[in-house]
């Protein structure tokens, strides 16, 4: 049984690419076996896909720029009519500007883009894009079950997160590397003693930190990452807001934010994992704070 | 068209990847022009485009967009759009140098991940062609890999025979 002759282009490259059908590909398989110059170069093939796709995965999970975000698109020429009427559609029903703040959700929001691109690869070949089926439901919930934005530190916190998470250069300025650096900056500019707060038991590894202006003079804003997920954590002198953790998340807004107070500090953590996700973490993160920014006495 | 913005929003994280690996340089800012003008060409088209008909359009139009930008003169050094990132991986360096037709094809089949029909309609090209650039691309990358150069002459030094089989042929 010889197939040397028989596999063209098509087969081979089918065969690299994972989109032959399996016994033309056993067959090839076999015929590889016994042909070590063909197989050498089959392999070779098959690590330059990998390095490929590795090369670029991570494009897919960085936040997307804002004029890329679907609201920042133009809307169509409502003079245009479309050529034919469209199929009524369920999800349809919602009323559009709740809609788009829902697609802002989804891109953003870092567990619903790991669930698409997972499926995504799943379906590598056919569609691939998962345009074909409908919205998952879910995300429609985190777009309708919006809370007013409020207080004014969850929104600086926000704001952050915002503009130093979505940087893909810089996102601290000095990074946990040089954490003595950062800890001896911090606790001049904020005038007390500092420790920064271990996530590590939940998943998040300290990324570095910076101060920003706050209204009541510096504040620290420390960052955490678990992946190409982030956390922020803004730390502020004023002792303004609830002393309970407080869930919040703007409207169109992907970024949750949880803040509290104690010790005379107040904190905010901020996730793009969403406020479900906060809600359900927040407690365990303020536990982990614990009081960082207090005075500790020194044990010599 | 709210169809359109889901569709888009969820096509646009691939467009910036397959713009990435495309671009003169694989700078973010000059992959997102792109794909930025992308979205904006086809939120003013007035086809009825959604699902992986929108998919294939969106990827022809950056393909399309980006051959243009590839024929302009090359911006003065300093624009940080333009600019090459400071460290490319040497494999990098070594797809840059394959014929842009190639890359084209081998991107969309690699990075973005489109079926070769899909590939053949976003180049509009005949899908034997789709299957004789893969290979053309596939095997220049090869030898352009010293370390893949290697394994494969040692495959051939390794089977058995076949330097004098093919002496024989001769």
């Amino acid at each position: 049984m010889s197939y040397d002759t028989a596999f063209d282009d098509a087969d081979l490259n089918g065969f690299v690419d994972g989109r032959i059908d399996p016994a033309r590909a056993a067959a090839l398989a076999e015929s590889l076996a016994s042909d070590p110059q063909a197989r050498a170069r089959i392999d070779a093939w098959k690590r330059q896909n990998e390095s490929l796709r590795t090369m670029f995965a991570s494009v897919l999970f960085e936040p997307l720029p804002v004029r890329l975000l679907p609201g920042a698109i133009p809307t169509r020429n409502p003079k245009a009519p479309a050529a034919r009427p469209r199929e009524p559609e369920a999800h349809e029903a919602a009323p559009p500007p709740g809609r788009l703040a829902g697609v802002v959700v989804t891109t953003s929001l870092g567990m619903a883009l790991v669930g698409f691109v997972i499926g995504a690869l799943g379906s590598l070949g056919t569609d691939g894009f998962g345009l074909g089926d409908r919205l998952a439901t879910g995300w429609r919930h985190a777009a309708a079950g919006r809370i007013p934005a409020s207080g004014a530190l969850a929104e600086r916190a926000a704001q952050a997160h915002r503009i130093y998470l979505g940087d893909g250069i810089r996102q601290v300025e000095l990074t946990a590397a040089e954490e003595p650096k950062l800890l001896r900056w911090l606790e001049h500019r904020l005038g007390a003693p500092a420790r920064i707060p271990d996530f590590s038991r939940l998943g998040w590894s300290f990324v570095g930190g910076r101060i920003l202006p706050g209204p009541q003079g510096a504040e620290a804003f420390l960052v955490y990452g678990n992946g190409a997920e982030r956390l922020g954590l803004l730390v502020s002198r004023s002792p303004t807001p609830p002393t309970e953790p407080a869930v919040r998340r703007g409207a169109a807004e992907p970024i949750a934010v949880a803040s509290w107070s104690g010790g005379g500090f107040s904190y905010a953590v901020t996730s793009d994992r969403g406020a479900d996700w906060l809600a359900r973490n927040g407690q365990a993160l303020r536990d982990s704070v614990g009081a960082p920014m207090e005075p500790e006495v020194a044990v010599p | 068209m709210p169809g359109f913005a889901d569709d888009i929003g969820k096509l646009t994280p691939h467009l910036r990847r397959f713009g990435r690996a495309l671009v003169r340089g694989h700078g973010p800012a000059a992959a997102d022009d792109l794909v930025q003008e992308t979205i904006v060409l086809a939120a003013r088209a007035d086809l009825p485009k959604r699902g992986p008909t929108l998919a294939v359009w969106c990827f022809a139009a950056l393909i399309r967009l980006n051959r243009l930008r590839n024929r302009a003169p090359l911006v003065p050094e300093g624009d940080p759009a333009t600019r090459p990132l400071p460290f490319l991986p040497k494999d990098i360096l070594r797809l840059d140098a394959l014929p842009l037709e190639l890359r084209e094809v081998l991107l969309l089949t690699t990075v973005a991940g489109l079926a070769y029909p899909q590939v053949a309609d976003v180049l509009q090209v005949d899908i034997a062609v789709v299957f004789t650039h893969l290979t053309q691309a596939r095997d220049l990358l090869t030898r352009a890999d010293p370390a893949a150069a290697r394994s494969t002459r040692a495959g051939e030094r390794g089977r058995p025979g076949g330097a004098s089989h093919l002496r024989l042929v001769k």
